[in-house]
Formats: C-alpha cells, sequence, structure tokens
C-alpha cells in the first residue's frame, strides 16, 4: 500500500456531503483556499444554514445516498467531494464511487477505510506493529461491542455473569438496528480507564505524521461531550509513546490523509488501542488550537496531493472543547427537537456552529448543534474561558444541554482531571434557580401585557392587595411566580413560549393556562328528568360501564319519546326508577360513578 | 400646542417642605389602603381559605383579565366610623373584563359575612351610580350575609333601590351578571333575582328568601341548605340560576365567557396609540401640592405633570386669571381643563362658564382640578356681582352634560366646591389628594364667626362675655372642624372616590376617561337662564 504520489491536482470546486457544523467549517477553510462550494440537503433540510453558505447547492433524496451525491458532484462540476463525519465519511464504497466518477475524495484510500472499519481487522493490524490492544475475551467485567459499530452504539459494559446473556441480545439488536450487522466483539472491560486519541495524517509520499493527543474521556451514554488536549493524565513520556505507536501504525498501513488512532489509558498508565476512526473528527477543533494548523486545510492539501510539511509543530497551551446538543440531560440525554428561535452565540471561545435562528432540528439528524472551543496558556483558565462562553450563549426553542456542561467544567472531579469514561454528573435541574428563571420571565410578561390604554401600566392597581401572581411551566413543574425585574436575564418571547436566559441558567417558559380547559371535575353524576314524565325504558343495568353521551333511560313526557344520556363515562352505580314511573322535572334517574374508571 | 414651561425650584424650602409632608401622608394612606385590603382580620381570612374558598380580592383577581388596571372606587369607605371598616365591606371598582371595561363589585366575605352596613350601602349606590353613567356592564361576585341585622334600620328602607337599580340598569341595556360564591339569602336573594346572568357555585351557592331554621318555624317543614337553595337546585329546577358552575375558578371562567358576547363597547381611537408622556415628573407633584391650603400653589405646574407632552392650550390666558382653562389630552383623550390659581373672582367665574360651554358645544369632557378656598368677600365684590357671576358658573356646571372629572388637588370650601363641580354636581369620577382638605369654611373662620356671633347675642342678652368659656368653646369648635375637613373624614362617607397618590393622577384620569366613553359624549347647547 502506501499509492503512487500522484500529481498534484487543485481542487476548484468541492462538494460537501454533509450538514451542520461541519458543512459550515469545511466550507469557511475551501473559501478562505478560493475553491466554491458545493451544498447538498434533501427537501426537507432545504432551509439549514449549510445550504445557504454553500457558493450552489443540489438537491438529494439523503445524506446516505452515495450515488446520488456523486451525481449531483458531477452535475455541478466539482472535482472534489469532502465527506465531513458521520454519514458516509467512513464508507469504503463512497469513496470508491468518487475515485471512480473522477471525484477526489477528501479522506484516506477506500482500501484503508474499509480495513479500518472493521474492528477485527483493525486489531490484527495493530498487533502486527506491535501496538497494545484490549485483551479480548470473556472475562469479567466486560466489554462488548458491535464490530461495525461506533459511536456508543451496540455498546455495553457487564459486570455480573448473569447479566451477559441480556447484554448480547440487547447488544446484537442495537447494532443490527444501526449497522445492519449484529456482529459483536468481546473485550476486557478497563475500570476507570481514560479515553485518548492521537491526531494522524499522512500525505501520499509516506509521510505519516501525529498532532499530539485529545483527552476525550468526559462521555454521556458512551459519546463524547468534552474534549481537550493535552490530557491532563498524560506525561511527556507517555504520550511520545503513544504518538509514537499512533504513526507506527499509520506507516504499517500507508495512511493518507486525516485520521484518528483511538487508546484506552488505564489507571495503571497502560494504553490499548482501540479504533482508528478515517475522517476528521468532531473534535478536530482542540488539535487546530493547540497547533495553529486549520485540520481542513491539511485535508485538502493532501487530498490535492501535496506533501505533508510539518516539521517542528508544537503543542502550545491547552484547548478544550464542549459539544452544545439538543437533549435533554435530565431525562436520560434523550435528543430534543424543535425550532432555533433564540441563537446568540456568547464571547470568550471558538464557536463552530450549524444552527441560525429559525433552524429547525428534527429528529432525523445528529443533535449537535454546536462545538465551543476554547484555548489558554493553561488548563484552568481554558476551562474558566469555556465556561465563560457557554454562560454567555443563549438557545432557546430547544432543551440544551448547556447547563450540564457547564456543571461538568465546575465540577471538581474534571477540574482536577479525574474524569474517566465511566464518570459522570447526577444532574437534575435546579428548582431554586428555575424559579428565579421563572420570576424573571414573569416580569417581562408582566410587562409585555398591556390593555386597552396602552399608557397605563399593567396590573395598575390604586389599591395594590399583592403583586399579580402568574403562574408558569418549566419542565413539567409549575412555578407560581411575582415578577422579578432584579434578575439579569435575558427573554426572548416566540410561538407562545418563553425562553429565558441568564449566566446561571436557561429554561423555556410557558404560561399555565389561568382556567384550564372545563371538564366535570366530579367523580359523581347523577342523570335527571329535564321535564316530568313516564319512564318508558331502563337502558342500563347496575354496574354497566357507560361512556360519555351513553343513552341511560327513555322518558315520554308531552307525547315525545326523549332519551337521557350519560354526561361522564364510568360506571351505573344506582338507577333510581323503575319502568313506567312517572318522574318529576330535576328526579334523579340513574347515578354515575366514574371513580371506577380507571378499570376500564 | 405649547408644551408648558415648568419653574419650580425643587431646592427651596416649600418645596422640600410640601415633599416631606406628602410623602408622609402618602405613607399613612398605603398603610390604610393594606388595611382594608385584610377583609375581616387573619382568623377569618383563615377559615374562608380552609373551606376551600378564594378570597374575595382573588376573585376579582381572576376574573379580571391579565395585566388588567383595576381601579378600585372608594377603597377607605367607612373609615374610621363606628361599625364600620375600612373599604365597608365592598371591593368595587373598574376593571377590564374579555377586554371589556366593567363594574366588578365584590363582598368581603371574611368581614361580617359579607354583610352589608351602612357606609356599604352608600358605597353600593355609588357604585350603582358609576355602572349607569358610564353604561358599564357590572359583574356582582356575591356572598353576603345580608343586612347587618343590629343596624338593620339604617339599611333596610334604602337598601331596596340596589335592586331596583339592576333592573334598572337592565332596561337600559346595561347588562348585570351575578356569580353566586355563597350565601345570598332573604333580601340578598334578589340580587341573582334581578340579575340578567346567574352563575352559581356548585356545593357553595345558597340562595333563599328563608334558611332552614326559619323554614321550620314558618311552616315547620324540615329542609336543608342545599335542597332548599343550592346551585344544583336553582340550576335543575328553580331556574334561578342560568349556569351551574363545578368551582369557584369555573365560575369566573363562565362570567367572561358571558362577557365576552356582550354587545360591544364604543370603539375609542384615543385608547389604542400610546400617548407621549408629560415632559415632567409626576415624582414632583409631591412637593408641587401644598401641604397648607392657606399657601397656594402655581396649577400648571400640574397640569403640566398630567397633560400629555405637558401641552397645554389655554384660554383666555390674559383674562380672569384666577382660574385657569385650557385644552390638552391626556392618555389621548381630548379634554378642558379648569384649576383654580387662587380665588374665584366675576371675571374667572364668567371665563369658567364660558370654557364649559365651549367644551360641551364640541363634546370634549371636563376635568376640574380644585384647589379654591371659595369666592371673593367683601363689599367691592358683593357690588361688582360676585353672586350673579359666581352663579354663571355653577349654572353651567349644573346643566354641562359631558362627563367631568375633579380632582381635589387642595382646599375645597364654600361654593368653590359647588362650582368646580364637587361631590354635589355629579361628575363622573372624583378623587381627592391627601393634602385635601373640605368644608364650607376653614375651620379657623368658622370657629370666628362662631365666635363674634355668640359675643352679639350676649351682647344683645345683656349678659357679660365670659372669655375662658367662650375661648374653650371656640377652641373646641375649630378642632372639630379640622377634624372633619379631613381627606379621612371626607372619603369615609363617600364624598369622594377614593384618596389617591398624586403621582396615580394621570393614570386615574386615563381610566376614568375611557370608563366615561362607554356611555356617549354628548355636551349640551340647553342652559339655565343665565343671570347677566
Amino acid at each position: 500500500m502506501g499509492g503512487v504520489p500522484p500529481l498534484i491536482r487543485p481542487i476548484r470546486k468541492l462538494l460537501i456531503a454533509n450538514r451542520g457544523e461541519i458543512a459550515l467549517r469545511i466550507m469557511r477553510t475551501a473559501r478562505s483556499l478560493g475553491i466554491a462550494t458545493v451544498a447538498v440537503s434533501p427537501d426537507a433540510d432545504e432551509r439549514s444554514p449549510h445550504v445557504g453558505a454553500a457558493d450552489e447547492s443540489a438537491r438529494i433524496d439523503s445524506y446516505l445516498n452515495a450515488e446520488a451525491i456523486v451525481a449531483a458532484a458531477r452535475r455541478a462540476g466539482a472535482d472534489a467531494v469532502h465527506p465531513g463525519y458521520g454519514f458516509l465519511a467512513e464508507s469504503a464504497d463512497f469513496a470508491a464511487a468518487c475515485g471512480e466518477a473522477g471525484l477526489v475524495f477528501v479522506g484516506p484510500t477506500p482500501d484503508v477505510i474499509s480495513l479500518l472499519a472493521r474492528k477485527t481487522s483493525a486489531r490484527a493490524i495493530a498487533n502486527q506493529a506491535g501496538v497494545p490492544v484490549v485483551p479480548m475475551g470473556s472475562q469479567l467485567p466486560m466489554l462488548i461491542k458491535a464490530a461495525a459499530g461506533g459511536g456508543g452504539r451496540g455498546m455495553r459494559i457487564v459486570r455480573r455473569v448473569e447479566d451477559v446473556d441480556s447484554a448480547m441480545d440487547s447488544a446484537r439488536g442495537e447494532a443490527e438496528r444501526a449497522f445492519g450487522d449484529g456482529t459483536l466483539l468481546m473485550e476486557r472491560y478497563i475500570e476507570g480507564a481514560r479515553h485518548v486519541e492521537v491526531q494522524i495524517f499522512g500525505d501520499h509520499y509516506g509521510d505519516v505524521i501525529h498532532l499530539f493527543e485529545r483527552d476525550c474521556s468526559v462521555q454521556r451514554r458512551h459519546q463524547k461531550i468534552i474534549e481537550e488536549s493535552p490530557s491532563p493524565a498524560v506525561t511527556a513520556d507517555l504520550r511520545a509513546r503513544m504518538c509514537d505507536a499512533a504513526v507506527t501504525l499509520g506507516k504499517a498501513m500507508g495512511y493518507t490523509n486525516a485520521g484518528t488512532v483511538e487508546f484506552l489509558l488505564a489507571p495503571s498508565g497502560e494504553f490499548y488501542f482501540i479504533e482508528v476512526n478515517t475522517r476528521i473528527q468532531v473534535e478536530h477543533p482542540v488539535t487546530e488550537m493547540i497547533t495553529g494548523l486549520d485540520l481542513i486545510r491539511l485535508q485538502i492539501e493532501v487530498a490535492e496531493g501535496r506533501a505533508l510539511n510539518l516539521a517542528g509543530v508544537e503543542q502550545r497551551g491547552h484547548a478544550i472543547e464542549a459539544r452544545l446538543y439538543a437533549e435533554q440531560p435530565e431525562n436520560g440525554f434523550l435528543p430534543s427537537t424543535g425550532t432555533v428561535h433564540v441563537w446568540e452565540p456568547g464571547a470568550c471561545a471558538r464557536i463552530d456552529s450549524g444552527i441560525a435562528r429559525g433552524t429547525e432540528v428534527t429528529r432525523l439528524y445528529d443533535p449537535l448543534l454546536a462545538k465551543f472551543v476554547a484555548w489558554a496558556e493553561d488548563r484552568d483558565t481554558a476551562i474558566r474561558k469555556l465556561t465563560y462562553a457557554l454562560r454567555s450563549t443563549a438557545v432557546g426553542g430547544v432543551e440544551t444541554n448547556r447547563d450540564f456542561l457547564i456543571q461538568v467544567l465546575e465540577h471538581e472531579d474534571f477540574r482536577e482531571g479525574r474524569a474517566h469514561t465511566s464518570w459522570s454528573l447526577d444532574y437534575a435541574r435546579d428548582g431554586s434557580r428555575d424559579e428565579m428563571l421563572a420570576d424573571a420571565a414573569a416580569d417581562y410578561i408582566v410587562r409585555e401585557r398591556h390593555t386597552s390604554l396602552p399608557g397605563v401600566p399593567a396590573y395598575w392597581r390604586n389599591n395594590p392587595a399583592r403583586d399579580p401572581v402568574v403562574k408558569l411551566e418549566i419542565a413539567g413543574t409549575v412555578h407560581e411566580c411575582r415578577a422579578d425585574a432584579t434578575q439579569n436575564c435575558s427573554v426572548w418571547a416566540m410561538g407562545g413560549a418563553y425562553y429565558v436566559h441568564s449566566t446561571a441558567g436557561a429554561a423555556t417558559v410557558r404560561v399555565v393556562p389561568r382556567f384550564p380547559e372545563a371538564a366535570p371535575s366530579s367523580k359523581h353524576e347523577t342523570a335527571n328528568s329535564p321535564m316530568p314524565g313516564q319512564v318508558l325504558r331502563i337502558l342500563v343495568e347496575q354496574g354497566q360501564p357507560v361512556k360519555p353521551g351513553d343513552a341511560l333511560v327513555v322518558l315520554e313526557a308531552m307525547k315525545m319519546e326523549q332519551t337521557i344520556r350519560a354526561k361522564i363515562g364510568g360506571r351505573v352505580a344506582a338507577i333510581l326508577v323503575k319502568q313506567g314511573q312517572v318522574v318529576a322535572p330535576g328526579q334523579m334517574l340513574v347515578e354515575i360513578d366514574s371513580r371506577e374508571n380507571a378499570d376500564d | 400646542m405649547q408644551p408648558l414651561r415648568s419653574s419650580i425650584d425643587r431646592d427651596s424650602q416649600s418645596y422640600q417642605a410640601n415633599y416631606a409632608w406628602m410623602s408622609q401622608a402618602l405613607e399613612r394612606l398605603r398603610t390604610e389602603l393594606r388595611r382594608s385590603t385584610q377583609g375581616g382580620g387573619e382568623k377569618y381570612v383563615r377559615r374562608h381559605r380552609e373551606r376551600g374558598r378564594l378570597l374575595p380580592r382573588e376573585r376579582v383577581e381572576m376574573l379580571l383579565d391579565e395585566g388588567s388596571y383595576f381601579l378600585e372606587i372608594a377603597p377607605l369607605a367607612g373609615i374610621g366610623m363606628e361599625n364600620e371598616s375600612a373599604g365597608a365591606g365592598v371591593i368595587g371598582g373598574i376593571g377590564l373584563v374579555s377586554g371589556r371595561e366593567c363594574l366588578v363589585i365584590a363582598n368581603e366575605a371574611t368581614l361580617k359575612g359579607g354583610a352589608t352596613s351602612e357606609a356599604g350601602l352608600w358605597k353600593n349606590a355609588r357604585l350603582a351610580d358609576i355602572a349607569v353613567e358610564n353604561r358599564l356592564p357590572t359583574i356582582l361576585l356575591v356572598e353576603s350575609a345580608g343586612a347587618d341585622l343590629p343596624v338593620q334600620s339604617k339599611i333596610f328602607v334604602p337598601g331596596g333601590r340596589g335592586f331596583r337599580e339592576i333592573t334598572r340598569r337592565s332596561k337600559l341595556r346595561i347588562p348585570t351578571i351575578a356569580v353566586v360564591f355563597g350565601s345570598s339569602t332573604a333580601g340578598g336573594a334578589y340580587l341573582p333575582g334581578m340579575s340578567d346572568y346567574v352563575v352559581m357555585v356548585k356545593r357553595q351557592a345558597q340562595v333563599f328568601l328563608a334558611g332552614p331554621p326559619l323554614v321550620k318555624m314558618a311552616t315547620g317543614e324540615i329542609s336543608d341548605e342545599e335542597a332548599l337553595g343550592g346551585a344544583e337546585m336553582h340550576s335543575r329546577i328553580s331556574g334561578l340560576s342560568d349556569y351551574l358552575a363545578e368551582d369557584e375558578p369555573d365560575a369566573l371562567r363562565i362570567a367572561r365567557g358571558i362577557v365576552e358576547h356582550l354587545k360591544p363597547a364604543p370603539e375609542i381611537a384615543a385608547r389604542r396609540v400610546r400617548p407621549p408622556e408629560p415632559l415632567y415628573n409626576r415624582e414632583e407633584l409631591l412637593g408641587i401640592a401644598s401641604s397648607d391650603t392657606r399657601v397656594p400653589f402655581e396649577i400648571r405646574e400640574v397640569i403640566a405633570r398630567i397633560a400629555d407632552g405637558s401641552r397645554f392650550d389655554e384660554f383666555k390666558p390674559e383674562y380672569g386669571q384666577t382660574l385657569v382653562t385650557g385644552w390638552a389630552r391626556v392618555h389621548g383623550f381630548s379634554v378642558g381643563i379648569l384649576g383654580n390659581n387662587g380665588v374665584l373672582m366675576s371675571e374667572s367665574s364668567g371665563k369658567g362658564a364660558q370654557f364649559i360651554q365651549l367644551c360641551n358645544q364640541q363634546d370634549i369632557p371636563l376635568i376640574f382640578l380644585q384647589n379654591i378656598t371659595g369666592f371673593m368677600v367683601g363689599r367691592t365684590y358683593e357690588e361688582g356681582g360676585i353672586i350673579r357671576n359666581g352663579a354663571k358658573l355653577i349654572n353651567a356646571v349644573s346643566s354641562s352634560t359631558v362627563p367631568a372629572i375633579t380632582i381635589m388637588v387642595g382646599g375645597s370650601y364654600g361654593a368653590g366646591n359647588y362650582a368646580m363641580c364637587g361631590r354635589a354636581y355629579a361628575p363622573r369620577f372624583l378623587f381627592t389628594w391627601p393634602n385635601h382638605r373640605i368644608a364650607v369654611m376653614g375651620a379657623q373662620q368658622l370657629a370666628g364667626v362662631m365666635d363674634i356671633i355668640k359675643r352679639d347675642a350676649l351682647a344683645k342678652a345683656r349678659l357679660p362675655v365670659e372669655e375662658e368659656k367662650l375661648a374653650a368653646s371656640r377652641q373646641a369648635l375649630e378642632n372639630q372642624i379640622e377634624k372633619e375637613s379631613d381627606c379621612y373624614f371626607a372619603t369615609a362617607r363617600l364624598w369622594d372616590d377614593g384618596i389617591i397618590d398624586p403621582r396615580d393622577t394621570r393614570a386615574i384620569l386615563a381610566i376614568s376617561l375611557s370608563a366615561a366613553c362607554n356611555a356617549p359624549v354628548e355636551g349640551t347647547m340647553e342652559w339655565g337662564v343665565f343671570r347677566h
């Protein structure tokens, strides 16, 4: 392998087979190099920011349709395709299809991609190159993962023998659903291990270099949320050994373009190879900020056939990235959806975002909204800057993990570099903070309410008995609020909701209607006679379940038949009249009890 | 229209003294008002809540639109009087319900079970006047034990008028909605009885002519309250109730729904635009208003703090200068303002009469800023026809048909009270500042006059003058009059619609004008014979 050095083929027009922040990130570099950009999107995604930011755009039915993307690139006259991450980024077939169509694929060769895509063959290469791999086998604790997997899907940690079977079953199911391949691997699970990866780059002249490590130990649901470089757990000696191992591995397979060699770093200081990601990583800005390089630019240059010329790159200062996701930390990090009504990026950090005001966040795509990356000479300052950036950012319309990220960054374990991959934060909404946010929203709402006399303040009273109380709901909890203008909050109103932002936290606030939908609150109802008459027929029996509207009794009154119907659902508790009986107006006929309703 | 130019000196001793005095007076006002909102006190409030009921003020708040203003009328009625509490057991005022200006009246159920006192009767009568004069739909939030029995002699006979008024309003197409939250018995049963719409709260409303004990006494029939006059009985059987509410919020929701389908109020353009604020700070009114009614102050300084953009188009500025007249806008409403700048003279009276006629000709509402010691006295002025000329002003005020709103910004003495549209001249609304004093004349003068008369009588009867006794009785009389001239004495007796913070004057004028505009604003060109 290694390949014959091709001629330098300058790229003039680049199709970006991706969306969101990474598509915008790639366009930024492309534009700085004078390369025209082509965006792709399905119809439903055509209003996403990446489409507007590109020089031109093409419609495809799906970001996963390789054929359509290649066709779009040809139609647009593009000479290269950048896959970004996710979607088709690690599809050897796609890379091959690009090559066959005469398009430069910005990434490794199809062969390398397919070799590394399977965890089993990747382990074999590592073994051959003398890079330690995590021992396989069924020794407990054990980690089960999908052979074709990534992103934490199909991954299970098993600590007890009796859990093995069920974990295998569920992991296999998840792997099949996610990757169409239920093959599983079993590895020894290393307690307290950190996730440390090394960025490598290879060119078409056989040169493979490393750009130091990234520590991605802080995760939730096996997905990274905070990444930094240097790793607080890596010494200079360890760094040299890990980076050497990564370069050795890269060289062994003639690696080209950007790649990431992932390692588990055990508390003992031993490290084990996990896998190679054959694409640009989400967290690549961390490396950019400590090296001063533009990795997308390097990717394009390598793809054009230029040689890497990176002697003397240093790891300078400290960079940390936090990923802002549309998700609900208090609800198992379930993805949240909605329209971004408020997006006010904060200061003090590089913010790579894929959203704008009005962006729809759907379940169709990855819920990553933006990446915040801070750099400073030292780790503490970088953490402080990143925290500041997150605190000063307002997002409204979709629930995010912003406040969760802030709590992680401020946690002692993280500050002291102790967070490992199974470290987690007990996160719950802070009730008193929510109350404060609700009070601020109440102030906004109260001021917003004006009446037919616009010059008279809302809630004006010449005899004020008490402050107006506004009932507001945050995440299912109702707060009784008094307008408080002293809170340092910003409030945006949109589509019936209020988005409150403060440096201490954020919330989506909704007004609880004063008069809830009128529903008969009674548990007990009687059907009464509306006028004097005679009972013709009784249509129900005691204990019979009835729905609202069901006929109960037929009366004859004024020579007409009249059907008496149930107003509430429940069971017939008692029949108070007999057939043929003469009844007075208002007389109770049938008693219905809804308390047994739950049985039905 | 030119803006007025203010020339007050905030550092002056008089400004500082007035400000300090007024601040203290407002502190007392706030305290009294706060007390007036506490119903029958902690124990009864707790008992009421324990029965799962909303407090009367909570009912009012829940009935009103969110964000609506509420101009409470006579919140301190009955204050300081025997057998009375501040507010007289009634909460009444103007606010928005379903976007419509309504008069809301609620019984203070935690105070003597919401029973009506004598001052409560006066207050109800005043509220009924407001409803009819301004054509405001009226919502009664009923929970009352009826007449305060120990004082029934003061209430029973005149109290009948209230029921008559409901039906007379109905005839004039001014609807009344009664929401019954609790007891509304005997005579009180005619509140729902006479109303156009009746809502009753399940398991709470009790409406009957006689309760179970009286029924047993009268006919021997044994009955319980729910069967005799419960909400379900009245909604299903007697038909007295039009709507059966599940609970209190449901009842208020229903009442709001009823208002929604009423014929809309007349459209008024002034209500929709945000008006320009006055150029000068309303806070300064506290230092402008004189704490001593004998010390005059420039009324234009007040106008500059209530008129839109401080703009005031003065009429006859060079003539009869003790009465300032002119046009302005207040919250967008075009108004004619008459303000005292000294004692009323022949010229100023004539000018005022002419101005009132001009406003009537153009259907412009009037605002009286009353700070008057009376008409000028003395031989020269009597010869100059001060009575004849003053009568012109009183004539014009009496016959005027455009809405008038009177603000007592200082003293109100003698016939000046009449000429400047005092209570007897039926302004639509009348509010007073805390520095307001009201009497036929100043206490000192009154006691002095009585002293002179007594001395004359003694002289006629050739009796000796006992100086000490005379001085003591003079002092006692002066003290009594002084006490009776106080604004709390006045407001307790419904001589006004409430004591207000001067800084609220502009908002109160806006709400008053807006309420007044629910009835057609039509001036008259018909006047009694002017004595020329």
